[in-house]
């Protein structure tokens, strides 16, 4: 009589598919990472983003047009409002617009940042800047 | 019938594919990942530019105070406070290096081995290298630099 259920072949095929399945969605992930430049905008805009705050004296306030990131988050689903996030604990600036997944970039500059926040400036609806404040650092 | 399982050199055999799966699975990716970074390329190289800005920084703040005289070769928590930069930035891929010819005397905060690193050429194409700013005048030295990379990150 013939066996049924799981043999050994069987479960050998189970691993393989779902190894192949696996592959091919972080295959995709990577390549959809891609799609319209998102992770190099996110790169560049990281970089840029902290190197203004290492040139930044305490009391500047920021404001950086950010059109081009908030145009990626749209077609990628992600809201506007968080595609950039600055933390001043370990001093980082993330950007982000795909979801899930983001670009890191640290600065040297021992200041606070605060308040960060992106705005659509009024009367255009497609252009939209990043607006922080520098402060001497709490200690 | 025989199941195919009892057969010998079985074992053998589905170990030896379940490799070579692997290593199409590995040429597949590395075509894939290969050909991505090929079109799109591989990011902004910064480093010389960090290493720029922090430069002007660190001579902004070595033109206000000498840090041979300021204590700072003794006490770097001193630098870092009086020239604003963050320790925790600086600790884990920056060198900040000043030298006074004369006595051999040293400041160093960051990873030393960049001294060394910073004079590879190689560095120019390897983004794991730092690329470093470095200056001589007077009686001293500076050499500052960075390997800084962007990292991906979940978000």
């Amino acid at each position: 009589m013939e066996k049924r259920g799981l043999g050994p072949l069987s479960w050998e095929t189970l691993l393989y598919t779902v190894f192949t399945i696996a592959f091919f969605l972080i295959m995709f992930y990577f390549v959809t990472g891609y799609r319209g430049g998102s992770v190099l905008w996110e790169d560049l805009y990281a970089k840029e983003i902290a190197n203004l705050i290492n040139h930044a004296e305490p009391g500047t306030e920021v404001k950086l047009d950010v059109s081009r990131l908030s145009s990626l988050a749209v077609k990628n689903g992600k809201d506007v409002r968080y595609i950039v996030s600055i933390n001043n604990v370990d001093n980082s600036v993330t950007v982000s617009v795909r979801n899930g997944a983001g670009t890191r970039y640290s600065f040297f500059n021992d200041v606070d940042i605060i308040e960060p926040r992106v705005e659509a400036v009024s009367g255009g609806a497609v252009v939209n800047r990043l607006i922080f404040n520098v402060k001497e650092r709490a200690t | 019938m025989k199941f195919l399982g009892d057969r010998k050199g079985y074992t053998l055999g589905s170990s030896i594919l379940f490799f070579v799966f692997f290593m199409m699975m590995a040429i597949v990716a590395a075509g894939l990942v290969g050909g991505v970074l090929a079109y799109f390329g591989n990011g902004f190289d910064f480093r010389q530019r960090d290493a720029g800005t922090l430069f002007s920084q660190v001579k902004h703040c070595f033109d206000r105070q000498d840090f041979f005289s300021a204590g700072f070769v003794e006490n770097p928590e001193l630098f870092y406070k009086e020239c604003r930069l963050s320790e925790k930035a600086l600790q884990n891929n920056y060198i900040v290096y000043a030298r006074k010819i004369s006595d051999n005397k040293e400041f160093l905060v960051g990873i030393r081995d960049y001294i060394v690193r910073c004079d590879f050429t190689a560095g120019l194409k390897n983004k794991y290298l730092p690329l470093c700013a470095k200056y001589e005048f007077g009686d001293y030295e500076i050499i500052v630099g960075s390997n800084q990379n962007s990292r991906k990150v979940s978000a």
